[in-house]
């Protein structure tokens, strides 16, 4: 009777999104989100104690449209990233997009995967049509389902649209100010989604605190929507 | 009556490493004209998902022990509900029946051949009379472990029912999610059972399940895992004493 059940664990797919417009090159924010998510990758694929496979998307949006830098693929599978290129506009509309008919991509994401979380990252505001693709985003019966987590970087980041962007109210829009920033955030996005990975109830999502990320510098409260 | 019947349940890895109970409850019982198979899957992230289930198993056999065969579904549903409330209240007084949510499946039968199949959550029942059926077909847009159950809905819209009719042969299986969701294939899957066990006894049905669970080849799966295995051996239309 075993030989009947899938050979393959279940999925817990994490999507980033993440903003290569000409502005990341300044300040060294695009070199910091190269290192933070390789590290990440690095995170996912070394972890051994999983009730689930984490499997990794990475949509970078930058100059004319978004593309898909690494196509879903499970972690451990992944023996590296090429780095994100900062370019032109901020199409965040257009990864919104190819966001949603990937999490509405039944042999891509089956059923049986558990809920994925989707991460965005920009440091500006969006130069394409952004309100069209995430309403319909917010509309798909199963798009909608995701975990929807974000970060803004610098001074410049719309916090006002990443607020309306994330879905999960204890886990509120990181606003970072440095390469350190980035990096604690994707720290943190990597405990979350491991500690789902590891838990029995994977759906379930887990608060996240961004003071209990481990760094050399403080900061105070503040710093938090 | 000529059915047999198979059940097992076993902790999932997870809850077997971390010494915490088995959140499934699984529940068979035969009468002189009757038979009840019950399969109830607690809520994990509930913290009375393990007494939950057993009580919503436990509600369902009380319930219909006492209950026309013929009684309408939406009724029969009510009066089970209302029970495993009742159950709830003398054990935990001051608790919301969402820290006791459980799925509830099963499959109540006559000798006749006539089954009546009622399902809430997820799990499954497949079976296979003259065609291969399922009960309750989940939907594209979810994902696993989503869910409803005892203790959350209250809709009889979120129910499944339906009756079949059983002739020499024919199967059926209900199971919870931990099994389910990692079958690929539910027709062949119920073609193997159907082969298998028309010629085992229930409790050598019983010790094979046990084994074939505790060694489920899904890697890193976690959850606890319950199924029940039902083979009509009657001959629609003929006679038999009880």
């Amino acid at each position: 009777m075993r030989e009947f059940a899938a050979a393959k664990p279940r999925p817990l797919p994490v999507i980033i999104l993440a903003d290569t417009s000409g502005s990341m090159s300044i300040d060294g924010k695009m070199e910091a989100l190269n290192l933070a998510l390789k590290d990440m990758l690095i995170s996912f694929g070394k972890e051994s104690h999983l009730n689930a496979v984490i499997q990794v998307a990475i949509i970078a949006f930058g100059g004319e449209n978004a593309s898909m830098i690494l196509p879903l693929t499970s972690a451990d599978e992944i023996s590296g990233m090429q780095d994100l290129v900062a370019s032109g506009g901020t199409p965040m509309g257009s990864a919104m997009t190819m966001a949603k008919e990937l999490l509405e991509d039944k042999e891509l994401i089956p059923s049986r995967a558990y809920k994925p979380t989707l991460v965005l990252v920009s440091d500006g505001s969006p130069t394409d049509n952004w309100e069209q693709p995430f309403a319909e985003l917010q509309e798909s019966e199963r798009a909608s389902k995701a975990v929807r987590m974000a970060m803004g970087i610098g001074a410049d980041a719309n916090i006002h649209m990443l607020k309306q962007f994330i879905n999960d109210l204890e886990t509120p829009v990181f606003k970072a100010h440095d390469a350190k920033d980035i990096s604690r955030f994707f720290r943190a996005v990597s405990m979350s989604v491991t500690l789902r990975s590891r838990s029995t109830k994977p759906n379930q999502i887990n608060k996240i605190d961004f003071n209990d990320i481990s760094t050399d510098d403080e900061l105070d409260l503040s710093d938090f929507d | 009556m000529n059915v047999n019947i198979s059940i097992a349940t076993v902790r999932g890895p997870k809850n077997h490493r971390e010494s915490k109970r088995n959140q499934d409850a699984i529940l068979k019982r035969v009468w002189r004209a009757h038979w009840l198979v019950v399969v109830c899957d607690g809520m994990g992230s509930r913290p009375y998902a393990s007494l939950g289930s057993y009580l919503a198993c436990k509600a369902v056999c009380t319930t219909l022990r006492e209950t026309n065969f013929n009684e309408p579904e939406k009724s029969v549903v009510k009066r089970i509900y209302q029970q495993w409330l009742m159950y709830l209240k003398d054990y935990l007084p001051r608790t919301p029946p969402k820290d006791a949510a459980t799925t509830c499946l099963f499959a109540w039968g006559d000798s006749s051949g006539k089954v009546r199949l009622f399902q809430l959550g997820d799990g499954a029942i497949y079976y296979m009379t003259d065609t291969f059926g399922v009960n309750h077909e989940k939907s594209d847009n979810m994902f696993g472990n989503e869910t409803t159950a005892l203790g959350y809905s209250i809709r009889w819209q979120d129910w499944t029912y339906r009756e079949i009719q059983l002739d020499f042969g024919a199967t059926i299986t209900l199971m919870t999610d931990g099994i389910s969701d990692d079958i690929d294939k539910p027709q062949q899957f119920l073609d193997f059972l159907s082969g298998k066990f028309i010629a085992i006894s229930p409790r050598q049905g019983k010790k094979y399940l046990i084994n074939e669970l505790n060694n489920w080849q899904t890697p890193h799966h976690s959850d606890d895992k319950s199924i029940g295995v039902i083979i009509w051996k009657k001959q629609h239309g003929s006679s038999t004493k009880e």
